[in-house]
């Protein structure tokens, strides 16, 4: 067995087990960059070169949404005290 | 078997289970693009013709832009735990 | 067996002289030139390391510079030959403003890398200069942060582009 399979197989395992283990979210986006560079690995080294090249075009979009969601997120959470402690008053 | 290929597949494995292991967020980055180094080089190894190396060039610009981004990420959720406190 | 040892040696050691004098050079490790660049260089400062030394790493995770220009060309030097290596240099100037970076050093890293190869022709082999990149690049991103930025810092002193 050649060499790029096998360490690809072995990153698209190491980064679902990671994925899982990981609490925090930036650490699940980056192990789950991790996971993608297997993937890709893992579709070249069958030759499909073309499904190669669309697949890491599009892979920053996944990841750029991914994080966009987590800032609104933890903007979100950090603002929300303010509301929560103001409106007794206003309901009073 | 190749002494270049098999060097390359050494320090891969390593890098792949320091990322593993490694607590910070920050910390991680570095080992992810030492990661993306080896794998483009993997990729041109296998394939040897022009459109291997495009395809190797493509994937590694896009990697890079995926780690700048998670790298402004942690930066903005710092700023954003420093200035709501 | 031997040959191939010395030869993977010689190559490593000619990438890790190439991109780490170049990107000095162009100021790398004088100020982040990206935002997230400026994160990494702060947490290996706090772990115990030099900051001129992290602002360099943390621009190499950031954007394609002289690192990348080198690894590209020695790829495109092993697919097609001399030729290859402009096309790279042109790839990795669009890859920079992708980033949103300058990009002076990724390509003139590039053009440095290719002449370097050219130069080493005879003697090695393009595919020593690929698995070399990739030894230079761990000893810096992979090996032990603190005393990889402390020795980037007094380079950076050294050639007085702090």
């Amino acid at each position: 067995m050649d060499v790029l399979p096998l360490i690809s197989i072995l990153s698209c395992i190491l980064g679902g087990i990671g994925v899982i283990l990981h609490t925090d979210y930036i650490n699940k986006i980056i192990m789950f960059a991790f996971l993608e560079a297997g993937l890709i690995g893992l579709i070249t080294s069958f030759y499909y070169l073309d499904v190669s090249i669309i697949s890491s075009i599009l892979e920053p979009i996944g990841t750029v949404i991914l994080l966009l969601g987590a800032l609104k997120y933890a903007h979100l959470k950090r603002t929300k005290k303010k509301y929560s402690s103001e409106v007794p008053i206003l309901a009073r | 078997m190749d002494i270049v290929i098999l060097t390359i597949g050494t320090i891969m494995v390593i890098v792949g289970l320091r990322i593993f292991l490694t607590r910070s967020r920050a910390l991680k980055l570095p080992y992810v693009c030492c990661l993306n180094f080896c794998m483009a080089a993997l990729i041109v190894l296998y394939i040897k013709s022009p459109m291997g190396a495009l395809t190797a060039v493509v994937y590694f610009i896009s990697s890079t832009i995926s780690s700048n981004a998670i790298a402004h990420t942690i930066g903005e959720m710092k700023k954003i735990e420093k200035t709501m406190k | 067996m031997e040959i191939e040892v010395i030869k993977l040696i010689i190559a490593s050691i000619i990438c890790w002289i190439n991109f780490v004098v170049v990107d000095t050079y162009f100021g790398l490790p004088k100020k982040p030139g990206v935002s997230g660049a400026e994160v990494i260089g702060k947490k290996i400062e706090k772990i115990g390391g030099n900051i001129n030394g992290g602002y360099f790493m943390g621009n190499i995770v950031c954007s394609p510079d002289a690192s990348a220009g080198t690894l590209m060309a020695a790829i495109f030097y092993y697919a097609m030959g001399f030729e290859g290596g402009l096309i790279a240099a042109l790839l990795i100037f669009i890859g920079n403003r992708l980033c949103n970076d300058p990009g002076y050093a990724g390509t003139i890293g590039t053009i440095t890398a290719t002449i370097l190869i050219y130069l080493c022709s005879g003697f090695i082999e393009p595919q020593y200069f690929i698995a070399g990149m990739v030894i230079a690049i761990f000893t810096i991103q992979g090996f032990h942060h603190a005393y990889a930025s402390k020795l980037l810092g007094s380079i950076a002193k050294k050639m007085g582009r702090i």
